[in-house]
């Protein structure tokens, strides 16, 4: 339906929406629709059936009565136009309509921040959330180019939890490199930071800053192990290159096979 | 054209995002550390905070719109229309929604989509309500034009 | 050999005096059987008396209408013993010759009474929503039921806690219904009830912007022509979502939900909140269940012997009636007090017909 638009109606699209509201002339939802029409499609109905066959989907969903419930709380809803209402329909409608799992996973699905007040008051007890992390999943695991462009700024910390196990010490809340992203007042913060952690009566969150760097050496090769068993490394390296070839750099190193 | 383009660009979800709502900028430092571009960047909320009825009120005291409050949003006239079957941003039911509660943005953002009308009166014939949707399409035009 | 005659005959228990009890005792008592009311308040009437309706759905006609001859029937007809504060604590026996034990709960005083039958009619509770804590409930004065709301129609004085009278009000569709976290049924009547209750304030608040926030509008059968005059001759608007949460800042209330016919999130400040509670079995289904061993469902309310004819409980002898089986209206629970008081009227004349030696 939507391929039928003629060519003057598009122009006159653009034109009347020179102060740019409607997204590049198609407003959400329908800016996916066209996007996904340039999708190969057996990747497409591959994709659509690896989620529905996870045996998690069993638990996330269960029917959707369409109230809008899960979108009330979602902090993601109020600053895109993006709603785990919207999530949870696709999902129930996507056996018949493949395309539906597919324009999700470019750009959609990225803006929820896994925080699960969805899954808290829906209804029908449905995990909007959750089933969006299965397809995020989906995306690291096939390599699409959203899940790169989302996880490329987390690749510092991406790195250390794989070859730590730990992904953040107080003392990357710096200003200085190398995590700015953190806010210009973690200069402060950091300034005496030493101090005040061990001034907290709790003996873990003095030594967290040397014990989050200096982990045990079998810790880490049992990390490495496990990582390359589930196929974590190779998902990691179909999405972010750089980072998974240094995890397998310091595989190799720690003699993990 | 370029320049707007290249704002939010990082964010992945960009394409569900007002443009309006990003604000990105150009120079900023705050306490010694750079902010510009992509750091200082800050997406305003798109709640909807108010109903305003002004509009409404117009279109109701139009001979041709003061149907519109019967509308009970089955989207029979949709269906029926050929111009939303061409293009689905033109949506009669839609309109008849927002200016019904007075949602601003969604006013602001698809009001002009009311001009898109043929005014070939097929919602009217298919409405089961009597709204008289073609009329009440005339009607929001015309408030949309005398909107002080 | 005689047939036995109607003094023969133990007098009829009916349990609960709301419509539908009190309906089929006005129906025994008129064909001549005795008949004894139990009810656990201190007045007749249940939920419309109780909660003070100003009206009913779907006409807008003034309760008492309905119930003022009832009541006046059942109290002044000499065929029906009323025995206020009181409850059924066990039967045993069985069709025409139970003996059950009724005890006063305002003295503790019990007393033994033979019946011939037994009617059900133990009604329901309005769900408490402040089990749902999202909505604020019992922490926000401003945030009310309809039940609340019927009582103060009925005073013909709505006001904010404040004493203001308020300027735009929301109504919130199917608080403590269809959610499985709370109850999962549809109490079938609370649409119509707000929308009744909207345009009474329309009535009342000239000035007053009314919103009512709901997922469907159910105004089943002939009360769909309360949604339409709603909308066609109140301009009371219609939000499909449903809130997420509710904050009180300052003297306003802030409500917190998507539309989802805009697919925006609204967060818009309101003067007072009324929330459509829906209906639970409540104590009183759940104390008579235990008493008269009796089967209830999966929800609690009392489960007949095939879910399309209710009024037959399962055990010989004992009849259901009203909203203790299913949510239901005014109108049907009447129905329905009507139906089971012809159910015990056919067994009794069975009984009759029996031949006494
Ligand atoms: C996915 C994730 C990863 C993280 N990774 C890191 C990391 O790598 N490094 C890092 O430094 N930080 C990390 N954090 C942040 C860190 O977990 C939090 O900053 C920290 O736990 C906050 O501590 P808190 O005591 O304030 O709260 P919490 O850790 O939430 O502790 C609150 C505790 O109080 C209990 N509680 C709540 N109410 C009551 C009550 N009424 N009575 C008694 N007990 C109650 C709760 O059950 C809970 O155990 C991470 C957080 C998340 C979500
Ligand atoms: S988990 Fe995602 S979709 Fe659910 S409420 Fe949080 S941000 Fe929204
Ligand atoms: S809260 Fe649950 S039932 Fe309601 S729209 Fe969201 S997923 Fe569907
Ligand atoms: S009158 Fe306008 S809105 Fe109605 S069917 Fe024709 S083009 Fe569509
Ligand atoms: S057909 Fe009539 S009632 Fe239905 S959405 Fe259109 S205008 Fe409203």
């Amino acid at each position: 339906m939507y391929q039928r638009k003629s060519v003057k109606i598009v122009r006159r699209l653009r034109r009347l929406n020179g102060n740019g509201w409607a997204y590049h002339g198609l407003p959400g939802l329908q800016w996916e629709i066209e996007n996904s029409s340039s999708y190969d499609r057996k990747l497409m109905s591959e994709l659509t059936r690896e989620l529905l066959e996870d045996f998690r989907i069993h638990e996330f969903y269960h029917a959707c009565i369409n109230c809008g419930n899960c979108t009330s709380r979602c902090p993601a809803f109020r600053f895109a136009d993006f709603s785990p209402r919207v999530v949870v329909q696709k999902v129930m409608h996507a056996k018949s309509e493949p395309d539906l799992i597919v324009q999700m996973l470019d750009q959609y699905i990225w803006a929820c921040f896994q925080c699960y007040s969805c899954w808290d008051v829906c209804p029908a007890h449905n995990n909007p959330g959750g089933l969006i992390a299965m397809m995020k999943e989906l995306a690291v695991k096939h390599g699409l180019q959203s899940a790169s462009k989302a996880l490329e700024p987390y690749s510092r910390v991406l790195f250390k939890l794989m070859t730590t196990g730990t992904q953040i010490t107080p003392d990357m809340h710096s200003s200085i490199a190398p995590f700015r992203d953190w806010g210009p007042h973690k200069a402060e913060l950091v300034k005496h930071l030493r101090e005040e952690r061990a001034a907290v009566p709790v003996e873990n969150l003095a030594k967290v800053m040397d014990r989050g760097w200096n982990v045990d050496a079998e810790t880490i090769r049992e990390l490495l192990i496990i990582e390359k068993e589930a196929g974590v490394i190779d998902a990691v390296k179909s999405v972010l290159k750089d980072v998974g070839e240094m995890v397998d750099e310091t595989r190799a190193e720690y003699g993990v096979e | 054209m370029s320049q707007r383009k290249k704002k939010g660009e990082f964010i992945v979800e960009r394409n569900y995002v007002d443009d309006q709502r990003i604000i990105e900028p150009e120079k900023l430092e705050i306490g010694g550390v750079d902010m510009s571009g992509r750091w200082g960047l800050l997406v305003l909320p798109r709640t909807i905070e108010d109903f305003d009825h002004s509009l409404h009120a117009m279109v109701k005291n139009h001979p041709r719109g003061r149907n519109i409050d019967r509308c009970w949003q089955c989207g029979n006239c949709t269906a029926a229309c050929p111009v939303a079957e061409e293009n689905p941003l033109f949506n009669p039911r839609y309109l008849i929604y927002i200016i019904k509660l007075g949602y601003k943005l969604e006013i602001e953002k698809f009001g002009n989509y009311v001009y898109f009308c043929g005014s070939c009166g097929r919602c009217s014939e298919v409405c089961p309500k009597d709204v008289d949707p073609s009329g009440v399409m005339e009607a929001i035009g015309t408030a949309l034009r005398r909107k002080p | 050999m005689r047939r036995r005659d109607m003094s023969e005959i133990h007098p009829v228990l009916v349990i609960g005096g709301g419509p539908a009890g009190l309906k089929a005792s006005a129906d025994l008592a008129e064909l001549g059987y005795d008949v004894v009311l139990v009810e656990k308040l201190g007045q007749l009437g249940g939920a419309p008396i109780r909660w003070g309706y100003k009206t009913l759905a779907p006409e807008l006609r003034p309760t008492e209408e309905v119930m003022g001859p009832l009541i006046e029937y059942v109290e002044g007809n000499g065929n029906v013993r009323v025995m206020k504060n009181s409850v059924v604590e066990g039967a045993t026996g069985g069709l025409g010759d139970f003996t059950v034990t009724v005890r006063n709960l305002m003295n503790g005083a019990t007393e033994s009474l033979k019946a011939s039958a037994i009617i059900v009619a133990t009604g329901f509770e309005h769900f408490d929503a402040k089990v749902d804590p999202r909505y604020g409930y019992g922490r926000n004065p401003d945030v009310i039921g309809i039940h609340e709301l019927e009582g103060m129609l009925k005073e013909g004085r709505v006001v904010k806690r404040n004493g203001d009278p308020p300027k735009r009000i929301a109504f919130i569709f199917c608080v403590g219904s269809r959610d499985k976290s709370t109850n999962l049924w549809c109490c079938t009547v609370c649409c119509g009830v707000s929308i009744k209750q909207a345009i009474e304030l329309k009535h009342l608040l000239k000035d007053a912007d009314i919103y009512m926030i709901y997922m469907d509008i159910r105004t089943f059968g002939l009360w769909e022509k309360l949604y339409w005059k709603s909308m066609e001759e109140y301009g009371i608007n219609y939000i499909r979502g449903r809130v997420g949460e509710i904050y009180a800042i300052g003297d306003k209330l802030l409500v917190k939900g998507e539309d989802t016919l805009v697919r925006g999130p609204f967060e818009v400040l309101f003067d007072m909140v009324v929330l459509a509670v829906g209906m639970e079995p409540g104590s009183g289904t759940a104390q008579v269940a235990r008493a008269l061993n009796l089967k209830v469902n999966e929800f609690g309310f009392l489960e007949p012997r095939h879910p399309n004819i209710h009024h037959d409980s399962g055990r010989d002898g004992i009849y259901l009636a009203g909203a203790c089986v299913a949510p239901m209206s005014v109108e049907e629970a009447l129905a329905e007090g009507s139906a089971a008081a012809m159910q015990v009227a056919k067994a009794l004349r069975r009984l009759q017909r029996a031949v006494v030696k």
